[in-house]
């Protein structure tokens, strides 16, 4: 069973190890694998002779209309569908798409931690959940911050052991800021919430505690993640490493299946520059 | 077009034939869009799922690319450019028809392998995939088809979607969990759970079906 996989795009390897699939559990490593074949193989398609004779005659008009110029003004209806990649660019940076983008709400009580998306909400919504909570609470509850070791063969009875509260919360160290996955990390005796224990290997990184510190640095990794539920309580956050590498696992509801978590597993720069710096992503049946 | 290519001389690269077109040779952009054309009818069509919106859609970009081709600032590929315009235009027309999922596309002779000894077969599954792919959201239908049907790389995906590149890789791998079930018969289509399906399921690595051609030097 291929242990290190990359998501998209699959080598030989993962192709071949679908034959060795015998039971769900075992899936989620090759699933991605799988349907990538099947993608790929589709057959090719090319421009019919019509419509390309027909976007010919389109683009002529063009010409004909007076539009030679290219500089010329581009009617609005045309402009709806062009977005040049400066002016694109630029749409990340306005206020109103970063208002939505944060409208993630994060709110702690009774051991959880739920998240609200709000569409087209406003910022002043986050804030409030933000101060609500405060920051030290916050890194009380917001994540397990285990520094469980999670495999992908493994993920499935992890989660729900994470789910159950029965995860074995491993000895922890903390890594140093930018250390990366393979290194050793130098142990820092023991974080608040955490227990340390030298030689075990187990690590979170100070960029996974500084995620999981509060709402504000959390919710952007929320609403990065495009969670396509109006409204949900994740069941558990947890900080560790998934295969080797430094990581934080995100368990939400499915939209579609409620016998299945959405698992996201995601690096420590989750959140910044609205990217997910997502590493996984993987269905597991609850029971 | 140039006397010199008409002479025999290598053929403009895309940021040429994109500056020509702006300098006011009329037969650049055209000569652009002939090279490009099959690879964004193939995003369109697979991600709208229809003929009639690929060609609407392809289309309305392509002539708004001709119209605002002074905006493009080379910060791109000239094609990850017109990629961009042309999926713009195909999320605009499914967010506007949201109310009404895509069809799955129609049983065209013409988009199947032409090979008698695997038609049938490859046929079938290429039936069902189209009609899982088009149960997906919008955003993770596009990623999919750029990432895994066309074979670009997710940097390049990322570009055309104006998103991050972890968002791109979010979606397609949340869009394959959603295909999986629809899928999942196609292992083994006689129903024996012992007996992995070897027909259905390329036996080499996923090959593009429409591979990204060179552009002539114009990468970023």
């Amino acid at each position: 069973m291929t242990q290190h996989h990359d998501p998209v795009h699959p080598d030989a390897g993962d192709i071949g190890d679908i034959a060795d699939i015998r039971d769900i559990e075992t899936l989620t490593a090759n699933d991605d694998a799988y349907v990538s074949a099947l993608l790929a193989g589709l057959p090719a398609v090319v421009m019919p002779a019509d419509v390309a004779a027909r976007l010919d005659a389109a683009l002529a008009e063009a010409v004909l209309t007076g539009l030679t110029n290219p500089e010329a003004d581009v009617p609005a209806a045309a402009a709806a569908t062009v977005v040049p990649i400066t002016s694109a660019r630029s749409r990340w940076r306005d206020p109103r798409i970063l208002k939505v983008a944060a409208a993630v709400v994060l709110v702690l009580g009774g051991g959880g931690v739920a998240v609200k998306v709000i569409s087209g909400g406003s910022t002043g919504e986050t804030s409030t959940a933000a101060s609500a909570g405060g920051a030290a609470r916050a890194a009380e509850k917001l994540s397990l911050n285990s520094a469980h070791a999670y495999t992908s063969d493994t993920l499935a009875t992890d989660i729900r052991s994470l789910v159950a509260g029965s995860l074995p919360k491993a000895a922890v160290t903390t890594a140093p800021q930018g250390s990366a996955a393979g290194e050793t990390p130098k142990p820092v005796g023991t974080s608040p919430g955490l227990s340390s224990s030298p030689g075990s290997g187990a690590t979170v990184t100070k960029q996974l505690l500084d995620l999981t510190a509060s709402v504000d640095t959390l919710a952007p990794c929320i609403a990065a993640l495009e969670v396509e539920i109006a409204a949900v309580t994740p069941y558990a956050i947890d900080a560790g490493t998934y295969d080797g590498r430094p990581a934080l696992i995100v368990v939400l509801p499915n939209k579609e299946d409620p016998k299945v978590y959405d698992v996201f597993v995601v690096g420590a720069k989750c959140g910044q520059g609205n990217d997910a710096d997502f590493i996984a992503y993987r269905r597991v049946p609850r029971s | 077009m140039s006397d010199d290519e008409q002479a025999g001389a290598p053929p403009l690269d895309d940021k040429a034939l994109l500056s020509a077109h702006l300098a006011g040779d009329g037969d650049a952009f055209g000569e652009l869009v002939r090279r490009h054309r099959d690879r964004l009818w193939a995003v369109a069509l697979r991600t709208l799922g229809n003929p009639d919106d690929a060609a609407d859609a392809v289309q309305n970009a392509l002539v708004s690319a001709y119209r605002g081709a002074a905006s493009y600032r080379g910060d791109a590929a000239v094609t990850t450019w017109l990629h961009r315009i042309v999926v713009n235009a195909c999320l605009d027309l499914l967010r506007r028809q949201k109310v009404r999922p895509t069809d799955p596309l129609p049983d065209d002779e013409s988009r199947h392998p032409a090979d008698p000894v695997d038609s049938i077969g490859a046929r079938d599954t290429a039936i069902v995939v189209e009609q899982a792919l088009a149960t997906l959201p919008p955003e993770q239908r596009a990623a999919i088809v750029l990432v895994d049907i066309q074979g670009y790389p997710v940097e390049d995906a990322a570009r055309m979607l104006d998103c991050p590149v972890g968002t791109v890789k979010s979606r397609c791998s949340r869009g394959r969990a959603r295909l999986l079930p629809q899928l999942q018969h196609l292992r083994n289509p006689e129903g024996d759970p012992a007996v992995p399906s070897e027909t259905t399921v390329p036996a080499v690595p996923a090959v593009p079906t429409d591979p990204p051609a060179p552009e002539g030097g114009d990468q970023p």
